[in-house]
């Protein structure tokens, strides 16, 4: 791992705009983990087309067999958005992902040293097909040579 | 963006001492957000002149997409206390009031660390009356590529 890696935020990963799918848990498959742990340091959607109603979370889907698939955060109803609005998550799993008709959020509030993931699937969870957004990752990886890769 | 943007609280924007404008929301044009997402790290003003009377500010967002709602940055509060040389902030938590009083010293964005994400559009200054003097720093991270904060 380079040591500018470890500035900031870590490294970025951008995900296009998609049109939201219906998944249930694990979710669709958005970022692949790989190469040991890393920290999720940021984790932002922008909505480019205005949903209606749909209760979204994001989860983990671990390599390993055996380990269960773990959320990111809880559910949340992510209707009120247009376009331009922004999603996130604050880092603790007990809480809703925290989005609204507001094109400003809090970056990882509860979690500013990042969220520790073990190898995997980082699923987008979504029970309608409303909605457009576009992504921005940041990790740092723990484990020399772990990465996260869209998919 | 340089890797040196990524340095500290990344990429720092000063505003010149000018004196409060009564302005209503979404606020005196401070600062515009263009080409993408930021993260904004840091947001400090330093009095140049007391406003030795009642003023009230506060900061809000008017993102471009028409879409989009004006957001507050943090809820108006009176710096009528502060004199010359005292710092205001804010938290990074949208519901605090702007962090003030006469103080010299302030905690930067201490319930934000790791930023506030911005949609791009204009960040405004909430003034209610035309008393006090001062200048502004800002600091910011790209989030989108070729993503900027410059004066307005």
């Amino acid at each position: 791992m380079a040591w500018w890696e470890e500035l900031s935020l870590g490294i970025k990963v951008t995900k296009d705009a998609a049109a939201i799918a219906i998944d249930a848990s694990p979710g669709e498959p958005f970022f692949t983990v790989a190469g040991g742990w890393v920290r999720l340091t940021g984790l932002l959607g922008y909505c480019t087309v205005a949903p209606g109603a749909n209760n979204c979370q994001f989860c983990l889907a671990p390599d390993a067999v055996g380990a269960a698939v773990t959320v990111l955060s809880l559910a949340f109803d992510i209707d009120p958005a247009t376009e331009g609005d922004l999603l996130t998550i604050t880092g603790d799993p007990g809480v809703a992902m925290v989005g609204g008709h507001v094109a400003r959020q809090q970056m990882m509030a509860a979690a500013p040293a990042g969220v520790v993931l073990s190898p995997g699937v980082i699923g987008f969870i979504a029970d309608a097909a409303e909605g457009t957004y576009r992504w921005v990752l940041w990790y740092k990886p723990i484990d020399d040579g772990a990465t996260v890769t869209v998919i | 963006m340089a890797w040196w943007d990524d340095l500290d609280l990344g990429v720092r924007v000063d505003r010149p001492a000018e004196i409060l404008t009564a302005t209503a929301t979404p606020g005196d044009p401070f600062f515009t957000i263009s080409g993408g997402m930021v993260l904004l790290t840091g947001l400090i003003g330093i009095i140049t002149t007391a406003p030795g009377g009642a003023q009230t500010i506060s900061f809000e967002l008017n993102p471009d997409v028409a879409a989009c709602a004006d957001v507050v940055l943090c809820t108006p509060t009176s710096i009528a206390a502060a004199t010359l040389g005292d710092v205001v902030t804010i938290s990074g938590d949208p519901t605090d009031p702007l962090i003030n009083g006469h103080l010299a010293s302030n905690l930067m964005m201490e319930d934000a660390p790791n930023g506030v994400a911005l949609a791009p559009g204009v960040l405004g200054c909430v003034i209610v009356n035309n008393v006090g003097w001062m200048r502004w720093v800002l600091w910011y991270k790209p989030a989108d590529t070729g993503a900027t904060v410059v004066l307005a």
